[in-house]
């Protein structure tokens, strides 16, 4: 009799008074957690390659590797082959340069400076700044050519 | 009270499935954190970004001023005129890009006498709207081009002659590519 009674108190007991299935609560806040923090890292996953892709987009790496090598190679070569015209030929270089890289919306300069001379007329040494500026990055590099 | 949440043998399968839910969460978890360096496919612009440095490594391996092929941009660039069709070049660059993708290749120039920027249309392909542009620059000296080339550059405008043949005529080279 007792234990009727007790069944049937448990049976009309309301939603708060109602004890059991605790563990599963738990478990399901456990999970709801779980799948928040895999959201979270799923839009940082998201956020990351978005972000990477336009750096790659942007980041004008190449044309300054590009700009580097040209004008080194070019101005060694002129200093070796045209040592008389150098100076001329580095103002034409300079201002093609100018003209290309504006057109994409950057700067780009190339200036000679402390050329030196042997007592034969060949030039031994000079030294080469190299400019580039855009939105994103400033580069500006000084190096002491030898010939 | 005889059934208290600890000696409460009920609802084990319950507390199996909490836990393989939990491991598997955690390896889930532990592959994206990984992944995160990897640009992410879902995007435009990742597609956009592979594309641009596929046109990049496709230049930077034709720029070789020191081969004697003729495929390379220099040796391509210095015998174009109105009637050579750098077949060479164009052939490399068929080859070197996947098929899925098209091109069109252009040569901008400055002349410095004139102030006047030009575009040589080496292919002229019709576009779709999605195109990433990758570009390379080279130079190429007067005494290089053929006589009747667009991009020698004769100052005076006089005689073949009086062409400064060292001069450095600097050529961009654009690479315009879009998936087919």
């Amino acid at each position: 009799m007792a234990g009727l009674k007790k069944g049937l108190k448990k049976r009309n007991s309301t939603l708060i008074e109602n004890d059991s299935g605790q563990m599963i609560i738990i478990l399901a806040v456990i999970i709801s957690v779980l799948l928040a923090s895999l959201s979270l890292l799923y839009a940082q996953n998201i956020l990351a390659g978005n972000e990477s892709a336009y750096t790659q987009l942007t980041f004008p790496k190449h044309e300054i590797q590009n700009l580097r090598s040209l004008v080194i190679d070019e101005l060694r070569y002129q200093a070796i082959n045209n040592p008389n015209s150098f100076t001329d030929h580095v103002t034409d270089l300079d201002e093609q340069i100018e003209a290309l890289y504006a057109s994409h919306g950057s700067y780009a300069s190339v200036d000679v400076y402390n050329v030196t001379w042997s007592a034969s007329d060949t030039i031994t040494s000079f030294n080469v700044k190299i400019v580039f500026s855009n939105p994103v990055v400033d580069y500006e590099s000084n190096e002491r050519i030898l010939i | 009270m005889q059934n208290s949440l600890l000696r409460c043998g009920k609802g084990q399968a319950f507390t199996l499935e909490g836990i393989v839910a939990a491991v598997m969460m955690l390896m889930v978890t532990y592959f994206l954190f990984h992944s995160t360096i990897i640009i992410s496919p879902l995007t435009g612009e990742s597609s956009d970004a592979q594309l641009k440095q596929l046109g990049l490594d496709v230049l930077t391996l034709l720029d070789n001023p020191d081969s004697e092929s003729n495929d390379t941009l220099q040796n391509a660039l210095a015998s174009l005129n109105e009637t050579t069709y750098p077949y060479g070049l164009i052939n490399t660059l068929n080859d070197a890009l996947p098929d899925n993708i098209d091109y069109n290749l252009n040569v901008i120039y400055y002349n410095v006498s004139e102030d006047e920027m030009y575009t040589y249309h080496v292919t002229n392909k019709a576009y779709t709207q999605d195109t990433v542009s990758a570009s390379r620059y080279i130079v190429v000296r007067n005494s290089a081009f053929v006589h009747d080339s667009p991009f020698l550059f004769n100052e005076s405008g006089g005689l073949e002659s009086s062409i400064d043949s060292e001069f450095p005529v600097v050529l961009e080279v654009k690479l315009i590519l879009w998936r087919v």
